[in-house]
């Protein structure tokens, strides 16, 4: 199932408060209100069974696009459709084909175990025994559930609760599956578990996924495509080779060496771009695509005795960083 | 489709009998008794009350506690099912999770209906069933088939209207952060004025009990449907047959303002 978005807007009122007692006694008597644009103009169209990043840093308008997108906000204007429908109007046609997980929000009940949840899910979406049992076969080849099934939500860890979100959110099996920060707070292996769950899933059933995260391995792991959002505009929609291409090729080199610290002017003149020395480290900032770490590390080996190394690749927030910046400049240029 | 959300209603009782049955127990007996007792202390105290005056105006003892009854038995009716949904609304709204309510497949106002059940008020409605057959007997009332009918209908069309004020008052919270005060103020304690017959009050209370918050259709006016009671307000005698279609109205209209409010949500969080 696709989705096509048109011009979205959505934007919030915020009653202004103003100071001291006479302030707040005017406030009653006329309040003024500031908007702001939390998306501002957003179109962007996603074709069955892709799994799309939607990424951002916080306060872009992601998690508010993917509210809108299930129906939970009304748009102030530009359209949406889920497979045809209108999230906002159609609501409850529209909750039978999507699911839904936020991160940091439990849709279990709190108090029963989980299969007594998964029993109300079943009632609740008119999903029959057959597809009930089937599903959960289904889920515990893939993410085991059996150890949590009996247990109440209240007393699962993280790991455990995501797991059986996931679940929750697959149940009934929708045709299209929104994720806000699903591998938030989780260690290294449940967040390896759950990426291979929503990839499986992906791949078995054509389920159009559509993820925000922080996370640089889950988009790595399982974006084909990626859109970028900024104060509310979309500042780059493609794949994830593009993006990295364009905005991820600089690195970074932490070098240590024995007899204090090397010549700043002797790596700039070899190609880097910046050299930054902290105590006894220097970190050397360089283009991927022209230079590389053996180099620099090959001619710092000739004068120094080198104790430790390492190279760091951008993380995505910092591409996204980059990408604002290299926006902005181009926005200056055309602008002259 | 009505089969279906037996069914899941049906579900939703099992999960909160297994809560209670798992976790806490003895912590719902406590509450229970506390209920009865409390119950139990202000009927007293209504009881001792209104026996010292025998009555008001031309109301006597039984036919004042039937009014009485009416309001309290129609509004714990009411209040089983939507108190809890709207205290809670505006906590929902706060802090976002009322976001939970809108991606299900079921009318969020029923969901939250559902996922609560209210042992407190169930136990005033028990109470306030006895108080009726007391009421019945002591009145020599014959209950005909015809009268039981306009008692059910009387009864149904409270609770809508109860259950109209529930929903408007706990609405505000789409459009004010806070709104647990004008809750209580504005709208309950006009409430306990219809404990007694609106004609001991003047004009302004009167019209606003019957046109602006309708409690007056909540007891007074099928108090005397069906106690067939001459008496001295200033409305047309035909208003006593207006509770189910007031109920309705009011129903209609807090239904209509409720969603608007859902349009109005904003969520929470980024």
């Amino acid at each position: 199932m696709g989705i096509q978005v048109e011009n979205l807007v959505k934007t919030f009122r915020r009653p202004r408060h103003r100071e001291g007692i006479l302030g707040a006694l005017s406030d009653l008597v006329y309040r003024e209100y500031d908007e702001k644009k939390a998306v501002d103009n957003i179109s962007f169209k996603i074709e069955p069974g892709e799994v799309v990043g939607y990424l951002g840093p916080n306060g872009a308008g992601k998690s508010t696009t993917i509210k809108m997108l299930a129906g939970i906000l009304t748009p102030t204007s530009g359209s949406i459709r889920v497979g045809g429908l209108i999230p906002h109007t159609q609501r409850i046609e529209n909750t039978k084909r999507i699911g839904v997980l936020f991160g940091q929000r439990s849709q279990l009940w709190w108090e029963i175990p989980v299969s007594e949840s998964f029993q109300l899910l079943k009632y609740m979406y008119k999903i029959s025994e057959a597809d009930f049992r089937k599903r959960l076969g289904v889920f515990e080849e893939l993410i085991s559930l059996s150890d949590i099934y009996h247990l109440p939500v209240r007393i699962l860890s993280l790991g455990q609760r995501m797991r059986a979100e996931m679940c929750a959110a697959l149940l009934h099996q929708p045709d299209v599956l929104y994720l806000d920060e699903p591998t938030i707070g989780l260690d290294a292996v449940v967040k390896e578990n759950i990426r291979n769950f929503i990839k499986q899933t992906n791949q078995e059933t054509g389920t159009t996924v559509v993820l925000t995260t922080h996370d640089m391995p889950d988009i790595e792991k399982l974006c084909s495509r990626v859109i970028v959002i900024d104060r509310g505009r979309v500042m780059f929609d493609g794949n994830l080779e593009m993006l990295k291409h364009r905005f991820g090729s600089q690195n970074k080199l932490i070098v240590e060496v024995e007899d204090g610290l090397p010549d700043p002017q002797r790596l700039l003149l070899n190609g880097a771009d910046e050299v930054i020395q902290e105590g006894r480290s220097s970190i050397i900032t360089y283009d991927r695509n022209r230079r590389n770490s053996a180099g620099f590390l090959s001619d710092l080996a000739q004068l120094h005795k080198i104790i430790d190394f390492s190279v760091n690749e951008p993380d995505i927030e910092e591409i996204i960083r980059r990408m604002y910046k290299s926006l902005n400049q181009s926005d200056v240029e055309s602008r002259n | 489709m009505a089969w279906h959300l037996v069914k899941l209603y049906s579900r939703f009782i099992i999960a909160y009998i297994k809560t209670i049955t798992a976790y806490k127990p003895l912590f719902v007996i406590m509450d229970v008794v506390i209920n009865v007792a409390f119950t139990l202390i202000q009927l007293t105290v209504v009881w001792l009350l209104l026996y010292r005056f025998e009555g008001i105006s031309s109301w006597s003892f039984y036919e004042i506690v039937l009014l009485y009854n009416l309001n309290i038995f129609s509004y714990s009716l009411s209040a089983m099912f939507i108190w809890n949904p709207m205290k809670d609304l505006q906590m929902m709204v706060r802090d976002g999770s009322f976001d939970s309510m809108l991606i299900k497949p079921i009318n969020p106002l029923l969901h939250m209906i559902f996922k609560q059940f209210s042992h407190g008020h169930l136990i005033t409605v028990i109470f306030g069933v006895v108080i009726f057959f007391k009421c019945f007997n002591a009145l020599h009332i014959e209950m005909t088939w015809e009268w039981s009918i306009w008692l059910a209908v009387n009864i149904l069309g409270a609770v809508l209207i109860h259950s109209a004020i529930m929903i408007l008052a706990g609405s505000i919270s789409f459009w004010a952060v806070k709104s647990d005060s004008l809750f209580q103020m504005v709208i309950y304690d006009f409430r306990t004025l219809t404990n007694y017959p609106i004609q001991i009050y003047g004009r302004g209370v009167q019209l606003l009990l019957a046109f602006v918050i309708p409690y007056a259709f909540v007891n007074y006016f099928p108090a005397r449907l069906l106690l067939d009671k001459e008496d001295s307000s200033i409305f047309p005698n035909l208003f006593i047959y207006g509770t189910p279609l007031v109920g309705m109205i009011s129903m209609g209209l807090a239904y209509a303002v409720w969603r608007r409010g859902i349009r109005r949500y904003e969520s929470s969080g980024s």
